[in-house]
This record gives C-alpha cells, structure tokens and sequence, in this order.
C-alpha cells in the first residue's frame, strides 16, 4: 500500500512538477543585478564593476548563486491529486479527467538547474560593459503530446471508432547538463540604442534525449491491429551506459562520474544577442535572443534509430513440439518470467528494426526571444511589458508578463510583476535588489504564489545571489540602457 | 504606521504558516483514498495464428504422419515398421568338430626314416546351414567371406617322444594363402591347446568332391625317436573345433526358411476414445494398409501375414482381416512373392496394397477400427526347384512398413471438439470496474470446413453460469468456396464479436473454467459431398480484446459507486 502510494506520488511529482530554458521575466527588469543581462545582454549595468558566483569567499554563496526553473503549460499537481469532496473532503483523491480536461495539445515540462561559478562584469566610462560568465546548467524538458495521455488515460477505443490516429509526432525527451563560458560585450550607440552580444562556449557532461519525425499509432477497428508508425531517434552520450549487440553495460562507477564532469569532448556554442532602443526618456523597446546554439555530442554517445511502419498483430500462437515431442498449440518464444523486460525491449528492438550506432549527433539548446516595452511613469516607477517565446523542438511556448519596477534608493530596488505563463494568469512574481556598501543581494521569483501553494503552480522559479559591485552611481539611479 | 506594517508582516507571516500546513497535506500520501474516477476504453490484439497443413505435416512424428499422397492430397498416416532379426541370428554356420587319432601302428604303416616316423593325410570336414539352431538340411553351401571365426586346437600325445604336427585348411584362405598351423609336443609337454581367431578368410566349400558344405583339411605328423628303436605303443589325439562365424557374405542354396518377422501393433488414433473431440458422421472414400518392403536377401522368398487382427470399437469385436476376403494379398492362403536383391549390397522394394478391392476395409473403417495388430512371415526358396543360388550380406535384412492410410478424401458431418481451461480471471473482473467487454475473433479460413462455436462460463464445480456466443447461430468459420476441381478457390473471412455486458462480466468473477465447444463439419457433409483436403490449405485467426472501464470509486475498497448507484 505504502509503496503504491509512493509510486503514485513519484509519478505526479515527475509529470506536474518538472520550463527548461531561461524564463526569468521579472528578471529581466532587475538592471541593478548583473545577472539580467542572462536574459537582455543589451542591458548595461548600473554599476561599473560587479564580481559574483561561487568563487567570490563567503558573500559569493549565501545565499547561493543559482537558478531554478519549473514549468508545466498544462496542469498542476492538483489537476491530478487534490481533495475530494463529501466524504473524501479529507482525502486525496486521483482525478484523470480533470488531467485530461487540462491537457493542452502539446504538453511541455520545463526544469532547469543553473549554478554560477563566476560572473564579472566591467563598464568603461563610454558605457561598454565587458562580461565573463562561468556556469553548469542542468536541464530537462519533455514534450508530451495530448493524444499521448489521451492514449494511456482514455485508451485507444474512442479514436479508433472515430477513425482517428494517435498522432505522438511532437514528442521529445531530453535531459543535460553541460559547463557554460560566456564572453559578453555590449554598448551604446547613436544616443538611443545599447546593443549586447554574449559568445558561449559549452562544454557538455551528459545527454538522454530523443529526436522524434513521425510517431502515431492507428488501430484498426476490423481486427484491433495497432500500426504504429515511426520514424525517430534515442540518443545518449554518457559514460555510464553502453548499449551493445549483447546487452547494456552500466558503470556508475565513481571514474565514470568524474569522467562526466571534467569532459571536454562534447563541444558546443550558442550565443545571446540583444538590441535595446530608447524611443523617449521615458519609453523603451528592447528585444532580445538567448541561448540560441547547440552541442555538438561526440563522446560515449550512441544512436538508436527508428524508421518505417509496424503492424502489432499481438503474440503469435503456434505449433510446436513440448520436452515430450507432443504438439502443443502455445505462444511462440514465450518469454521466461525473469527476461520479460528484455523481451519487451527487444521486441521493441525488432518491431522497428532499430539499429544502434555509435555516432556523434548535435543537440540544440531550448532558445528564447524576449521582446520588452518600458514606460517610466515617474522617476521611481516604471512599467514593463514582456513577451517571451521559447522555442524548442518544434514546440512553441509563450508568455506575457506585466510588471511595475522601481528603483527606490539608490541602493534599494523593488520589482512585482503579473504574468501569463504556462497558461494561467495565477503567477505574481516579486523581486528585489539591496545593496550594502559593496554589497548588492538579489532575489527574484516570477511566481511567488508557488512558494505558498505548490500544489497549484505550474510555474516555480527563483533566481538569487549576491553581488560585490563596484562603482554605483551615488545619486540618482538611472538605467543606461532603459532610460 | 510602523504599527500598521508590523500587523501586516505578522498577518503575512500567518497567513503564509496555515497555508503551508494545508499545503503540506497536499503532499501526504496518507491521505491518499484511492478514489477514482476512470472510463477508459482500450481495444487491443491479443494473439494471432497462420497455421497452415504443412506446418502440421512438419511436426507430426513417424507413427503419426500427415503428408501428401500420390494423388496430391493429404492422408493420414499410421505406421508401424517390422523387421527380420539379424540376418547372422537367423541363418549362419553351426560349429564343427575335427577329431583325429593316429596311433603308432599308423606311423609305422607308413615307414621309417632316420630315427623318426611320418604320417599324413587330407579329410573332409562337413559344415550345415542352420536356422534359428535347426539344421537346413537340403542348404548348399558354395562359398563364405568371413568376418571373424574361432579354430580351437587340442592335442594330447602318449608316445613320451618328440612330436611335430602341421594342420593345413587348403579351402580357408587369405590373400591366397591356405590357413595352416603347427604344434610340437615332446617328453614333458605331452599335450598342447590353441585358441584362434581368424579374420578376412574366404572359404571355399567347392573343392571337394560334393562340391558343397564341404572344406578338406591335411596334416602332417612326424615322431622322432631318440633310440634305435621306435616306441612301442602310444597315440596322438587330435581334436580341431571350428565355430562362431561371423561372415560378410554367404553364397550357395540356403534351403527353405521360415523367417518371423517382428510383430506390431497400429494404433489408430483417430478412433481412440478422446475427451476432446469426436466424430459422429464421417466417410473416407478410399481407405488402404499399404505394405512396402525393403529385401536385401538374395534370396527368392514369399510373404505372407501370419496373423492381421483390427478392433472395431463400434461393434466391440477383434476381426480377422487377412482370412475374411479370400482375394486378400498376404494371407498364408495367398502368398505373396516378393522381390528379391540381385547384387549384395542392393536391396529391392516393392509395395503392396490392402484396399476395398481385396480387403473388408470399407465395412472395417466406418466401426472405428482403433488398432490393427499383425505377425507377418517370410519363406525363403519357396519354389525353387532348380537350386537357384541365393547369396545374404551380414547386414541382409528383409523389412516391411506397414501404413495404414486415410486419405483425406471424404466428408465430416459431425465433428465435435471440446476442451476445458481453467482461469481464474476475479481479480480482473471482481471489482466491477469493466463496464463492457468484448472479444473479436477474425478468421480467413482457408478449409472447406464449416464450424460453429460456444465458450460457457463454469463455476468451480463446472456448474455452467453463461453462455459468451448469444448468436448460436452464426458461423465461427464459414467453409471456404471451391473451384471446378475441388481445391480451395480463395480464403474466405469471417467476424466473431463477444460482447459482454457489465452483468456478464460479474459472473465472470466466479469463472473458473471457461468450456469451449467447437462443432464442425466439412462443406456439403449432408448433401453427401466429398472432397479432398490439400496440403496448402490452412487457417489464420487473430484475438482482439476491448475493454470498457467505468470506474468511480477507491481502488483500495473495490467499490465501485457508479455500479452502486445504479443498482446494477
């Protein structure tokens, strides 16, 4: 009893609470904090010197520098457990059409994990700001499509007899971490426009991912025959598994986890581009692209892939002699009860005819673009609104945030905001900046609700550090870039 | 106002206290009921088959068989083999003894010369072909390859002198070299014994004056005495035993033989008292017992069935078939001359065929023979006047496959099958969670057969509680259509869909057999149509199974409200 309700709890927390890339968008207005300009590298900073991450002694890690980010555009744990009611008022209770009621088209989940080992950044009196950046970013994003849980929840029946195909072409699977090195530079320009470029160089540790074309089922409504159709790839490049003719071999092995971390085998680049353009004193427009590059997968990595059609007739029953030389009339290469999950595996092998390889395969990072309009309604108070998109393997999602931004003192900034992400309208998000002497603390959520309620957020991100910074204007604060 | 922002952290900081702890419960998997509320509908396949005659053909063992006939469709086959003994167990040489005594009387008739004395002599020594230990009195043995035999030599002297002795076989030989052997014996050693083993001889039994059964043997004696005189008494016994030939060849004229062939018994199955199926209403159109035999004895010989015997079931009687029809081929009343080799090393074949022409068979088959049992017999130079000479190899041997065959030629008008399984399917169906169930059975028959089907539900004391097919009427296989020729024009399909109703499925919760029930019968059977099954023909089937579940309730309790609420 004890282990099923576990397993029920391990399954609603995989698939409710798990957005990968960047979206920090109350962040995006924090140009006190040098760490915006991970989002708008365009935005040049207040400050003239700014030293951050872990390997700044004691201030450089409480609180720690990082970055967490989940998100889910479809629904919450209680889409899937909540409270009952009547007598199960007390009680939680499992609620599969609620789940499916939420369900969008395509159901993505977002996580990413990022730890700062150093950030630093430099500003000339002509307002060019150099930046160096030292990071790992874990991430994981899957994509689930609808007719995927309308399939395993709902079952086949109803879009067979409509004639229809479970159409699974969107779905992806992908988890990784690699190291980032950012190099960025931005400046002003004609008066009005700061533009900023960030070169990465990455350095990959590990990758589970899929690479799906073409995948539905369609199952005959004359014979229950399911056909599936496929055409897609499960690639891996980690030392720990190796997929062989015979079997997998697995090496958890202490080596093998030090060999991960300190790999420089798997080479990748992306870059964050931004254009920042100050209409009047009081508005602006900004636009900005990140982490638009991709990993090139070379070591330990392997492909498996899949391509044409099979028709799953079920198991084949047969003729054959039993250990007495009688006949029988039994399952063909009946599984022993030991290597059933071998046998599923490789009949799975064999239904699609999947060939293994070792071979080098390039991973793309989920990219984001932000496109941002500021008005500053007095001299302390600023209003922002934001787009953002994140694009990431033929999965499109967007979100709108509305946010109010002052700059309070000159070492105090406050920042709330209002956003629509991942579909709900429930996200109030709430960040600050303070600074103390040399000091600069900052923390930012783009849902703080989710910290209340958990059970309800499909959104939950927060981005903290400490900065020592450098050179503060010491009257008014003015943003360069926004202002 | 320091007031109004203290009461509102305290507020926010209560506020934030009582929602983690509800948030908390949020969390608490011991608070997890169990309640459900589920309606999915899954349709899957289950199992397939394509299993085709040949394939059955493939598998089927030696007194089973399946296969096709001359006439290009499918017979069923039971068989039994039969055999000679060992053709060395049956017919071979006896031992032969040489006895010899030559006195010193004997010597002396034939001189003296230098202090000693020498005798000689050639005899004959006469072998038999025996069968079975029993003398063929009239075999004309003419020669012998030998794998193996024993000469075993006994001497004894009592002349206390010296003795020299050389035995000679100018018949046996190898390499053309006669088989001879030699012995001393003198004042100490006054007797002497010798066993040997020779191997690769030829024997030659036409040398003497019979021409056969026949090999001379010589010797030779010399005495030598120390004296001046000659002993004056004393005797020299010699005893030669000849035995256990093993030969690779024998040629000559072996006489009449009666050679027993192993008897056996034919169990026919497809009559046999079964559980699982039966057949009320059939025909064969053309039933046989064939007999084909293998002969590698050069030798003219005449077969017969000493005694053939079949069980009718039908009537609970054993029945003679060989004497009940006079034109019945292998009676002992009706011999039959069968084939012999012409070469060692070659044998002949040849069959013989028991049909409704020369048998009873088409009053035996429709009683339900269920086994035939036979003691056949083989006579060697029945009729040979003229001494013909016969020749048999050491691996000679004269053996017979008897089939009793029914070509699949006919009709079947009543043919049942029935079979239990035993399930236990309440911990699937116990908890009222399937709404609806149904079972798709597709078939693409390819047999000209019809059959109808029923599954019924039993409790433990295979009590039945349901039936699953509601349409008795509908065909499970509907036979598939035939060509001018008879043969299968095209495979023909046929849809089988049991539903079961929430009701139907609860019973099934005290399923523990499911009976099936399959009545069959070939195309046209009542019309008294005949037709031919054909190798090629075969069917192929799939299972698909559709479950409906409608479930509102905890899956720890087993309740399920809807079926509460609803009454059902």
């Amino acid at each position: 009893m004890r282990t099923r309700r576990t397993i029920i709890f391990a399954l609603v927390m995989m698939i409710s609470v798990a957005a990968m890339s960047q979206q920090a968008n109350t962040l995006y207005y924090m140009n006190r904090v040098f760490q915006s300009q991970t989002v708008n590298v365009s935005a040049i900073p207040d400050n003239k010197i700014q030293i951050g991450g872990l390997i700044v002694p004691v201030f450089g890690q409480v609180p720690p520098p990082m970055y967490f980010n989940y998100g889910n555009n479809s629904f919450n744990y209680n889409h899937i457990l909540h409270y009952g009611a009547g007598d199960m008022k007390d009680s939680l209770v499992i609620d599969l059409p609620l789940l499916m009621k939420k369900a969008k088209n395509t159901i993505a989940i977002r996580n990413e994990l990022r730890w700062d080992y150093l950030n630093f950044s430099f500003r000339s009196k002509s307002n060019a700001t150099f930046s160096v950046s030292i990071a790992d970013r874990l991430m994981f994003g899957t994509t689930i499509p609808r007719d995927m849980l309308d399939f395993v929840i709902n079952g086949n029946a109803p879009y067979m007899y409509e004639g229809k195909m479970h159409d699974f072409s969107k779905l992806s699977f992908s988890a990784n971490g690699f190291h980032e090195v950012g190099l960025g530079f931005a400046t002003t320009f004609a008066s009005k426009f700061s533009v900023g470029a960030r070169m990465k160089l990455l350095f990959g540790m590990f990758d589970v991912s899929s690479k799906v074309s073409r995948l539905s089922v369609t199952t005959d409504p004359e014979t229950f025959f399911i056909t599936a159709d496929a055409d897609f790839q499960l690639r891996k490049s980690m030392p720990f598994v190796e997929i062989t003719d015979t079997g997998i071999n697995k090496d958890f092995s202490s080596k093998s986890f030090l060999k991960m971390l300190s790999t420089f085998g798997n080479p990748g680049v992306a870059v964050d581009l931004g254009l920042t353009y100050n209409i009047t004193d009081n508005m602006s427009v900004s636009v900005s692209a990140t982490d638009i590059g991709f990993i090139n997968w070379m070591q330990d990595s392997q492909v498996a892939s899949a391509n044409g059609e099979t028709i799953i007739e079920g198991a084949e029953i047969g003729l054959s002699k039993d250990e007495n030389g009688k006949l029988q009339y039994s399952l063909v290469n009946m599984p022993q009860k030991d290597s059933i999950g071998q046998y599923i595996l490789d009949t799975v092998v064999e239904l699609f005819d999947m060939g293994i390889k070792d071979k080098k395969y390039i991973g793309w990072l989920p990219s984001n673009l932000y496109v941002d309009f500021s008005y500053r309604l007095h001299e302390k108070l600023s209003l922002g609104l934001l787009y953002r998109g994140e694009f990431y393997r033929r999965t499109y999602i967007q979100a709108v945030t509305l946010s109010a931004n002052s700059n309070i003192n000159h070492w105090l900034s406050l920042h709330a905001s209002w956003s629509f992400i991942d579909n709900t309208v429930a996200n109030l998000g709430f960040g600050f900046s303070a600074r103390l002497g040399f000091i600069t603390w900052y923390m930012v959520t783009d849902n703080v609700l989710a910290f209340v309620f958990p059970q309800k957020a499909k959104t939950i991100n927060l981005h903290m550090g400490c900065n020592l910074t450098f050179g503060h204007p010491k009257k008014k604060s003015r943003t360069a870039a926004k202002l | 106002m320091r007031k109004v922002i203290r009461l509102l952290v305290l507020a926010i900081i209560a506020t934030t206290c009582i929602l983690s702890a509800c948030t908390k419960d949020n969390f608490d998997m011991d608070r997890l009921s169990g309640e459900v509320v589920y309606d999915g509908s899954y349709a899957i396949p289950l199992v397939y088959s394509d299993l085709s005659l040949l394939e059955v053909m493939g598998l089927l063992n030696d007194t089973v068989e399946l296969r096709e006939n001359d006439g290009g469709f499918l017979s069923l086959f039971y068989n039994a083999e039969v055999e000679t003994k060992m053709v060395q167990d049956l017919l071979n040489l006896g031992d032969v003894s040489y006895s010899k005594t030559i006195s010193i009387a004997d010597f002396a008739s034939r001189g003296t010369r230098d202090n000693s004395l020498s005798y000689n002599g050639e005899e004959k020594i006469s072998f038999t072909l025996k069968n079975e230990g029993v003398t063929t009195d009239e075999a004309e043995i003419d020669s012998l390859v030998l794998n193996s035999g024993i000469f075993e030599y006994e001497l004894s002297s009592t002349f206390g002198q010296n003795l020299s002795v050389s035995v000679e076989f100018p018949s046996i030989t190898k390499n053309g070299q006669p088989l001879r052997d030699s012995f001393t014996l003198n004042a100490q050693n006054t007797t002497a014994s010798r066993t040997v083993t020779i191997e690769g001889y030829n024997i030659d039994f036409t040398t003497t004056s019979k021409h056969f059964n026949e090999i001379p043997i010589k010797y030779n004696v010399s005495l030598s005495y120390g004296g001046a005189i000659p002993p004056a008494s004393g005797a020299l016994s010699v005893n030669v035993r000849i035995g256990n030939f093993r030969y690779k060849s024998i040629h000559g004229y072996f006489g009449k033989n009666s050679l027993l062939l192993q008897s056996d018994t034919i169990e026919v199955k497809l009559f046999r008292e079964k559980q699982k199926y039966h057949i009320d209403d059939f025909y064969f159109n053309d039933p046989k017992i064939k007999v084909h035999y293998w002969n590698s004895y050069g030798v003219p010989s005449r077969f017969y069935f000493q005694q053939f015997d079949t069980y009718m079931k039908k009537l609970d009687v054993v029945y003679d078939v060989a004497t009940q029809n006079p034109d019945f081929p292998m009676s002992a009343l009706n011999p039959y001359d069968v084939a012999h080799s012409s070469t060692p090393g070659v044998y002949a074949e040849d069959s013989i065929f028991i049909d409704r022409n020369n048998s009873n068979l088409d009053d035996i088959v429709p009683n339900r023979p269920t086994w035939f049992h036979f003691c056949a017999v083989a006579e060697t130079n029945p009729d040979n006047p003229s001494h013909e000479r016969n020749f048999i190899s050491e691996d000679s041997k004269l053996k017979a496959r008897v089939s009793v065959e029914f070509p699949l030629w006919g009709r079947v008008g009543q043919f049942y099958y029935n079979d239990t399984v035993d399930v236990d399917v309440s911990s699937i169906v116990g908890n009222n969670y399937v709404e609806r169930m149904a079972v798709l059975i597709n078939t693409d028959n390819g047999l000209p057969v019809d059959s109808r089907i029923q599954f019924y539900v039993a409790d433990e004391n295979y009590n039945v509680m349901d039936s699953l097919v509601k349409d008795t009427d509908a065909g499970f296989l509907t036979a598939a259509p035939l060509d001018a020729n008879g043969r299968v024009a095209s495979r023909i399909s046929t849809q089988t869909k049991i539903e079961l109703t929430r009701e139907q499925v609860d019973k099934m919760s005290d399923c523990k057999h499911i009976l099936i029930r399959i009545f069959a019968n070939t195309e046209g059977a009542y019309e008294a149509k005949t037709m031919k099954i054909y190798p090629e023909y075969g069917i192929k089937f799939n299972v698909g199974l559709e479950v409906d579940f409608d479930v509102e309730g905890n899956i720890n309790s087993g309740v399920n409200k809807k079926v509460v609420a609803t009454g059902k």
